[in-house]
C-alpha cells in the first residue's frame, strides 16, 4: 500500500532520473492547505512524508517525536524531549512548531483534556470565547495517529538500515566496517575520510564514468539510515548498536 | 498614508516622488532615436526645470550588466528622479526602463531592510527579523557544522540572475572552505563560451555586444565599421541604453546591418537583412556563410595564410597541428621554443614544407590554406581543408531548408558581410543551446578568415590600454611574446595559486614556472588543483574551469543522490534561482534534500521563500558604492547616492562569514584554501574597504576625496586604449608580437581544445584532468536534441513548435518583476506565436494559452505576430511573475504557473566544452486555456508593489559593518 506512496527516509527525496515524485500525482501542498477534507489513508501519509522529509535538518527529529508519542505525551514533555534530541541543535524549527506542523500532516493528534482528565472536542468549544476555551482546556498533549505510527513503523532504523545493505551489496561491507570504526568512541570526519581513503567501494559510476566518492556518502547514508549521529564526533545510535550487534550475532552464528 | 489606502493614483501624487513618475515617460525621449531631433520652437516662456531643488548626484545604472552613466536627484535623502548622464559617450545621457525601475524597486515595499530568519516552513513566506551578529554566527555554524560532519565538499554556493553581480565572490568563496563546487545559471548558458573561447582562439576580446566585449564599433571619433552583423542578440532591447543606442547611431550613420534571430526584434526591424533561423541551428548557417566565402574566395587570404593556423597540417590520429620536428627530424627551429614551427603544403616548391612563425613577408613558404595529401605514407589536410569539407555540404539551399530560410537572403546577408568592414557581435542566444562553443567557434572563424581583427571598425580587438610588455633594466618599453593565463578572470587564479598552465609559454617554460610556484606555496598548490579535479562535471566539460564553476546538471544530481558526495549547505550570492535555472521544478524537487540555504539579495523572490532558511539584506545599485564596466575607454562610478535599513554591499555578508567561521575554528579553516594570512575569499569585508575598492580604481585616494569631488575622478579615461594591428609590432625575440594563443597565431581550427578535452590543460595543470571525448574544434553543424523533424532523433508529433526566447526591454534577468510600473507594462508571461499558427489552433491575441513541453506547462497570454516564424514561438527567457502575496491561497509566486524555465531541459545533450544545457530550440505544443487564478495581469493588481510611504520615511542608516 504506502510503499507506492512514498519512499523511506533513507533514500533521497528523488533519484537522479526521476523528477516526478509523490506530489506528481498528488497535490500534497493542497492536502495540507485544506485539511477539513477528509483524506484517505494513502493521501494523509503522503501529507506526512512531506512534511517529515521537507527539511533535512528537522527530518529525523521528527520521525523520533512520532515513536516517542506513541504513548500520549503532555506538551512540555514532548517537547522537553526534542529539545533534548542532539539534532536539535541545528534544527530550524522550534518544539511547537514541529509537533503542530505533525499535527497538521496527520501525523499527531493534538489532544485537549479537563482538568479532570477528560478529553475536550471541537464540539465542545463551539459558541466559546477564547478565555471560555483557555478555562476549559487545562492541558494539551500529542499522540500519535495510526498514519504516524505507519510511518514510524515504516522508517525504522532497523528497516532503513536493512534496505541500505541491500540497495548495494558492494557496499554493506563498507557500512558494516564504518559502523564498527566508530562504535567504541566517536570519530572525527577526518578520522573516518583517513579509514576509507583508497577503498574500492569509493569507486561508482554516473552516467557511464567511473567516479570516486567522497567518504561523506557512507557517513550520510548511514546517518540518513537512524545509525549514526553526530556527538562531538561520529558515533552510534541505539538502533544502530542493535542493528550492529544483531549483526555480528548473525554472523558468529552463521560461522558455527 | 498608510500603505493599505496608497492607491498607484495617490502615489502618483505623492511629491516625493513625482518626478519619479515622470521620468519613466520622459528620460527614454530620444534613446532610440535615429534621426536628429526637431528642436522645439523656441518660446518666450522659461521652461520649468524638473530638477531645481534637487540635489544631483553622479552615479551609475545597474539595471543591467553595462552599468550606464546616470544622474540620481535627490530631495529630503529620496531619490526622486532618475537620467542618463549626457556626458557617456555611448548612451550619451539615455537611460531606458530597466534603470528607471530602481525608483520603485529602491523603496518597494519587498525590499529586505534585515537579516531574516525562516520562521515557517520553506515555502511559507514566515520571517522573523534577526540582528546581523545572530545571522552571521548562525550561517557560519551551519557551515562549520556541515564542514566538521561531511567534510568541506559538503558547501556550496552559487550566484547569478541579476540584482548583485557577486561573480568573483561567488567563484572564490567556496575556495575557502575547500569546496570545489560553485554555480552560475548565466555561466555556461550565459557567456562563459564565448569569453573562454575567445581567449583560446586568439587571446583577445570576444564578439559580445550584450557584455560591455565590443567597443570599437561604438567609437565615437574616426569610426570605420561600415557592417555589424548581430548574431543572436538584441542589443537595443537588453541592453537598450548603450550597446541599443550605440546601434541606433551607427544606423543613423548608415552603417549596414544583418540581424540573424528567429524573432523579429527592434534590431531586426531595422536590419538590412533579418535572418530569422530556426532556434538551434546556427551552426548550420554559419557553415554555409563559410562554404560561400571559401568557394568564391573572398576570404582574406594573407591574412589568413600567416596569421590563422589553418595551413597547417593535422595529423588524422591525434587531431593536432604537426610540429615540423615531428616529419622533419632534422629541422632546426629558429624561433625560440615558446613559438613552434608546424608544417603546411607550400605552393613555392609544391611540397610539405616546415612552416616557420615569421612576419608574412619574411615567411620562407608560401602556404597553401586548403590541401591534403599524403606525406611519408600518411594522409593529411590542413586545418583549413577540414573547414572547407565540414562547409561544403551546408549549400545556400539546403542551409534554407534546414534553418527556414530563404537562399537569396542568405546570400545577401554574407555580400553585405564580406564587402563592408566591420564584424560580427554575438549575445547570450548560443550560450543557451548544445551549440554553444560550436557557434562562437564560428563566428570568430568568419571574421578570422575575413581578416577582421585587431583592425579599426572590427569587432574582435584587443583594446584597453597597451599589449603584451615588459620594461627593461633601463626602464625601456619592450614587446614581449603574447600568453594567455588560465583559471578565472584574466587567469588570475594562476599565479595566485600556482595552478594552471601559460599559453604561450613552451612546456620547459611552464614547468618551471609551476613547479617554482608550488615550492612557494605547496599546500595552495595541491589544494586547488585538487578542487578542479573534483569539481562535479569538470571531466567531461572542462571549459567550465575558466570560470571556476561546476556543471550545474551535475551538482543537482549529486544533491539528489548524494554521489559523488552530497553538496548541503548552500550559501546563493544574487538572484531567484528558480528564475533562472533550467527545468526549475527539478531544482524546487531537490530543495529537500539540502540542509541549510542562506540567501543575499535587496529583495526577496520566490525562490528565497521556497528554499531559503536565512536571507541577507543587500544594497539596491542607488546604495553601493562600485566602478561601472566601462563605456569606450572611460570608467565610472556606482555611488552611494542613499542608504536605507541594514543592507549591506554584496561582498560584505560572505566576509563576514568567513571570518566567523575562522574564529569558530580558532583561525584557519581546515582544508580551506588560504592566500596569505587570509583566506581565498575575495570581496571586501566593510563599507570602508568597498568604498575605497571603488575609489582607487577610479584614482582617488580614497573615497572621502573621491566624494569631495567627484567631477575630479570621473569618468576616470584609460590612457592609450585603442590599439590597432599589435600582432604585427616588434617583439623582444625580433619577431611579431603575434597572438597570445600556442602557435602564436589566430587558431581558427582551436587546436587548445583538444588539448583541454584529453587533459583538462590549460586550467588544470599540473595534475591533469581525466580525459574525455574530444571537443570540436572548429563549428560543426548540430541539430538540436528536441528535432520538429520527424524521423529525426528527438522527434515527437505530440511537441509540434519549437519554442525559443530572448529578452523583453522591461526587466533584466530575474530582476525587476516587482517594479509596478514595468509589470504594467507587461503584466504577465507572453508567447509569440504566427497568427496562421494562430488560427489553426484557434487561438485569438491575447487569448491565454498552455504551454507544454516534455518537462511540464506553464500559460502565457497568446501574442500574435508576422515576426515569427509559423513553427517557431517565443517566450521572455526569464518570466517570473513574482506575485505572491499573503492574500493569495496558493503563494506560489506563480513561478509554476508561468516560469518559462519549468519548460526548459536541462539534461543532455549538453554542449560538449562548457556543458550549456538547452534553454532554447526545444519542441512544445500549444494549447487554449485560461489565465491561472493567482496570476496577476490587471495594473491595480500591482499595487502591492508600490513603494510605500513607510519605505520611503525610511531613515537614512550607517554603515553596518
Amino acid at each position: 500500500m504506502a510503499e507506492t506512496i512514498f519512499k523511506q527516509m533513507y533514500e533521497p527525496s528523488i533519484s537522479e532520473d526521476e523528477n516526478t515524485e509523490i506530489e506528481a500525482d498528488l497535490d500534497v501542498s493542497e492536502v495540507i492547505a485544506q485539511p477539513v477534507q477528509e483524506l484517505s489513508f494513502e493521501e494523509k501519509l503522503a501529507a506526512l512524508n512531506m512534511t517529515v522529509m521537507r527539511h533535512p535538518l528537522n527530518r529525523e527529529i521528527m520521525y523520533k517525536t512520532l515513536v516517542y508519542c506513541q504513548e500520549e505525551r503532555m506538551l512540555q514533555e514532548a517537547e522537553a524531549f526534542i529539545g533534548s534530541l542532539p539534532q536539535f541543535e541545528l534544527a530550524t524549527q522550534n518544539q511547537y512548531f514541529m509537533l503542530k506542523a505533525l499535527v497538521k500532516a496527520y501525523g499527531l493528534d493534538q489532544v485537549e483534556r479537563d482538568i479532570n482528565g477528560e478529553r475536550v472536542y471541537e464540539e465542545q468549544k463551539e459558541g466559546l470565547s477564547e478565555d471560555e476555551i483557555d478555562d476549559l482546556v487545562y492541558t494539551i498533549s500529542f499522540e500519535t495517529t495510526e498514519v504516524g505510527r505507519y510511518f514510524a513503523d515504516y522508517n525504522k532504523p532497523s528497516a532503513r538500515l536493512i534496505d541500505l545493505l541491500n540497495l548495494d551489496p558492494a557496499r554493506s561491507d563498507t557500512y558494516i566496517e564504518l559502523l564498527e570504526f566508530v562504535k567504541d568512541a566517536p570519530k572525527t570526519y577526518g578520522q573516518i575520510e583517513q579509514l576509507l581513503r583508497g577503498r574500492t567501494a569509493l569507486e561508482t559510476i554516473i552516467d557511464g564514468r567511473r567516479e570516486i566518492m567522497q567518504p561523506s556518502v557512507f557517513v550520510d547514508k548511514l546517518e540518513r539510515s537512524g545509525a549514526l549521529i553526530w556527538e562531538e564526533g561520529w558515533t552510534l545510535t541505539g538502533e544502530g548498536k542493535e542493528f550492529l550487534q544483531e549483526l555480528v550475532e548473525q554472523k558468529s552464528n552463521e560461522r558455527d | 498614508m498608510s500603505k493599505r489606502n496608497l492607491t498607484r493614483r495617490s502615489f502618483v501624487k505623492v511629491s516625493a516622488l513625482a518626478g519619479a513618475a515622470a521620468a519613466v515617460g520622459a528620460s527614454m525621449t530620444g534613446c532610440m532615436q535615429e534621426t536628429a531631433p526637431v528642436e522645439e520652437t523656441p518660446s518666450n516662456e522659461q521652461p520649468l526645470s524638473s530638477t531645481a531643488g534637487l540635489t544631483k548626484m553622479r552615479t551609475s545604472c545597474h539595471g543591467c550588466i553595462q552599468m550606464c552613466p546616470a544622474i540620481a536627484y535627490l530631495k529630503d535623502g529620496v531619490v526622486v528622479k532618475l537620467e542618463g548622464d549626457p556626458e557617456a559617450p555611448v548612451s550619451r545621457g539615455s537611460l531606458c526602463i530597466k534603470g528607471l525601475n530602481q525608483l520603485h524597486t529602491m523603496y518597494s515595499p519587498r525590499r529586505i531592510l534585515h537579516p531574516l530568519r525562516r520562521a515557517g516552513e520553506r515555502g511559507e513566506n514566515k520571517w522573523e527579523v534577526i540582528s546581523w551578529d545572530e545571522a552571521i554566527t548562525e550561517a557560519a555554524t551551519h557551515i562549520k557544522d556541515a564542514i566538521d560532519k561531511y567534510g568541506n565538499y559538503a558547501f556550496f554556493a552559487s550566484v547569478g540572475g541579476g540584482g548583485s553581480y557577486s561573480f568573483m565572490e561567488a567563484m572564490t568563496l567556496p575556495m575557502a572552505f575547500g569546496s570545489p563546487t560553485v554555480f552560475e545559471p548565466g555561466c555556461a548558458q550565459c557567456y562563459l563560451p564565448r569569453w573562454a573561447l575567445s581567449k583560446l582562439f586568439y587571446g583577445g576580446d570576444d564578439q559580445s555586444v550584450a557584455d560591455n566585449a565590443v567597443q570599437e564599433i561604438f567609437k565615437v571619433n574616426d569610426n570605420k565599421t561600415e557592417v555589424v552583423v548581430i548574431w543572436g542578440a538584441q542589443p537595443s532591447v537588453s541592453e537598450t541604453a548603450e550597446s541599443g543606442r550605440g546601434m541606433a547611431e551607427l544606423r543613423a550613420n548608415g552603417v549596414k546591418t544583418v540581424v540573424v534571430d528567429p524573432n523579429f526584434s527592434p534590431d531586426a526591424v531595422k536590419a538590412d537583412v533579418w535572418l530569422p533561423v530556426r532556434p538551434g541551428t546556427d551552426t548550420k548557417l554559419l557553415l554555409s556563410w563559410f562554404r560561400y566565402i571559401f568557394e568564391n574566395k573572398l576570404y582574406d587570404e594573407e591574412f589568413t595564410k600567416y596569421w590563422t593556423n589553418l595551413p597547417f597540417l593535422i595529423d588524422p590520429d591525434t587531431k593536432l597541428p604537426v610540429k615540423a620536428q615531428e616529419l622533419f627530424p632534422d629541422f632546426e627551429q629558429t624561433t625560440p621554443e615558446n613559438t613552434p614551427a608546424y608544417v603546411c603544403f607550400d605552393l613555392k616548391t609544391n611540397e610539405v614544407a616546415p612552416f616557420e612563425y615569421s612576419a608574412p613577408a619574411d615567411s620562407a613558404v608560401d602556404p597553401e590554406i586548403f590541401w591534403s595529401g599524403e606525406f611519408n605514407g600518411k594522409t593529411y589536410k590542413t586545418a583549413g581543408q577540414i573547414y572547407k569539407e565540414e562547409a561544403d555540404p551546408w549549400t545556400l539551399e539546403r542551409t534554407a531548408e534546414e534553418c527556414w530560410l530563404q537562399a537569396d537572403k542568405i546570400e545577401e546577408a554574407i555580400k553585405i558581410y564580406v564587402e563592408n568592414n566591420g564584424g560580427i557581435v554575438n549575445g547570450v542566444a548560443s550560450d543557451m543551446t548544445e551549440s554553444a562553443s560550436q557557434v562562437p567557434l564560428g563566428c570568430m572563424g568568419l571574421d578570422s578568415i575575413m581578416g577582421r581583427i585587431n583592425k579599426p571598425g572590427v569587432t574582435m580587438t584587443q583594446k584597453g590600454g597597451g599589449y603584451f610588455a615588459t620594461m627593461t633594466d633601463s626602464g625601456e618599453k619592450v614587446n614581449t611574446r603574447p600568453v594567455t593565463f588560465n583559471n578565472g578572470f584574466g587567469g588570475m587564479f594562476s599565479d595566485m595559486y600556482g595552478v594552471g598552465a601559460v599559453i604561450g609559454m613552451s612546456d620547459a617554460e611552464n614547468e618551471a614556472r609551476i613547479k617554482a610556484l608550488g615550492e612557494q606555496m605547496p599546500d595552495s598548490q595541491r589544494i586547488l588543483n585538487k578542487l578542479l579535479q573534483d569539481r562535479l562535471g569538470m571531466k567531461d566539460h572542462k571549459g567550465l574551469y575558466a570560470w571556476c564553476h561546476s556543471h550545474i546538471p551535475t551538482v543537482r544530481n549529486a544533491i539528489a543522490t548524494g554521489e559523488p558526495y552530497k553538496p548541503r549547505v548552500w550559501f546563493d550570492m544574487s538572484g531567484n534561482k528558480l528564475a533562472m535555472l533550467g527545468n526549475a521544478k527539478s531544482w524546487y524537487d531537490v530543495f529537500p534534500e539540502v540542509d541549510y540555504i542562506i540567501g543575499q539579495y535587496p529583495h526577496l523572490t520566490s525562490f528565497h521563500i521556497e528554499a531559503c532558511d536565512l536571507v541577507f539584506p543587500l544594497r539596491e545599485w542607488l546604495e553601493e558604492p562600485m566602478v561601472n564596466m566601462t563605456q569606450l575607454d572611460t570608467q565610472w562610478l556606482q555611488n552611494e547616492c542613499v542608504h536605507i535599513g541594514e543592507t549591506v554591499s554584496h561582498s560584505i555578508p560572505a566576509a563576514q562569514v568567513v571570518a566567523k567561521c575562522r574564529e569558530m575554528w580558532g583561525g584557519h579553516i581546515p582544508g580551506g584554501l588560504e592566500l596569505g594570512d587570509g583566506t581565498a575569499y575575495l570581496g571586501d569585508p566593510t563599507e570602508e574597504a568597498v568604498k575605497n575598492t571603488a575609489a582607487t580604481t577610479l584614482g582617488a585616494p580614497d573615497w572621502a576625496t573621491l566624494q569631495a569631488d567627484v567631477d575630479a575622478y570621473v569618468p576616470c579615461v584609460t590612457p592609450d586604449y585603442w590599439n590597432y594591428n599589435q600582432h604585427e609590432q616588434l617583439c623582444d625575440d625580433g619577431l611579431p608580437s603575434g597572438f597570445a594563443t600556442e602557435s602564436r597565431k589566430v587558431e581558427t581550427y582551436c587546436q587548445m581544445l583538444i588539448r583541454m578535452a584529453r587533459n583538462g590543460y590549460p586550467y588544470c595543470y599540473p595534475e591533469p584532468q581525466e580525459a574525455c571525448d574530444d571537443y570540436s574544434p572548429i563549428c560543426v553543424p548540430i541539430e538540436p536534441a528536441e528535432s520538429p523533424y520527424e524521423g529525426m532523433p528527438g522527434y515527437d508529433a505530440e511537441y509540434p513548435f519549437v519554442l525559443t526566447s530572448g529578452r523583453v526591454p522591461y526587466f533584466h534577468h530575474g530582476t525587476m518583476r516587482h517594479a509596478p510600473f514595468s509589470r504594467e507594462l507587461f503584466p504577465c508571461a507572453e508567447i509569440r506565436i504566427n497568427p496562421a499558427s494562430a488560427k489553426e489552433l484557434g487561438i485569438e491575441h491575447m487569448d491565454w494559452v498552455k504551454v507544454t513541453s516534455r518537462r511540464g506547462e506553464v500559460h502565457a497570454r497568446a501574442y500574435l505576430t508576422e515576426g515569427i516564424a509559423p513553427k517557431t514561438v517565443w517566450m521572455e527567457r526569464f518570466w517570473n511573475p513574482e506575485c505572491y502575496d499573503a492574500s493569495q491561497a496558493n503563494p506560489t509566486g506563480g513561478w509554476r504557473e508561468c516560469n518559462v524555465n519549468v519548460l526548459t531541459k536541462n539534461d543532455a545533450p549538453f554542449n560538449e566544452v562548457y556543458g550549456s544545457y538547452t534553454n532554447r530550440g526545444f519542441t512544445v505544443k500549444i494549447e487554449k486555456s485560461t489565465r491561472p487564478e493567482n496570476i496577476w495581469v490587471e495594473p491595480e493588481e500591482f499595487e502591492p508593489f508600490m513603494p510605500t510611504a513607510e519605505m520611503l520615511a525610511e531613515a537614512q542608516t550607517k554603515d553596518v559593518f
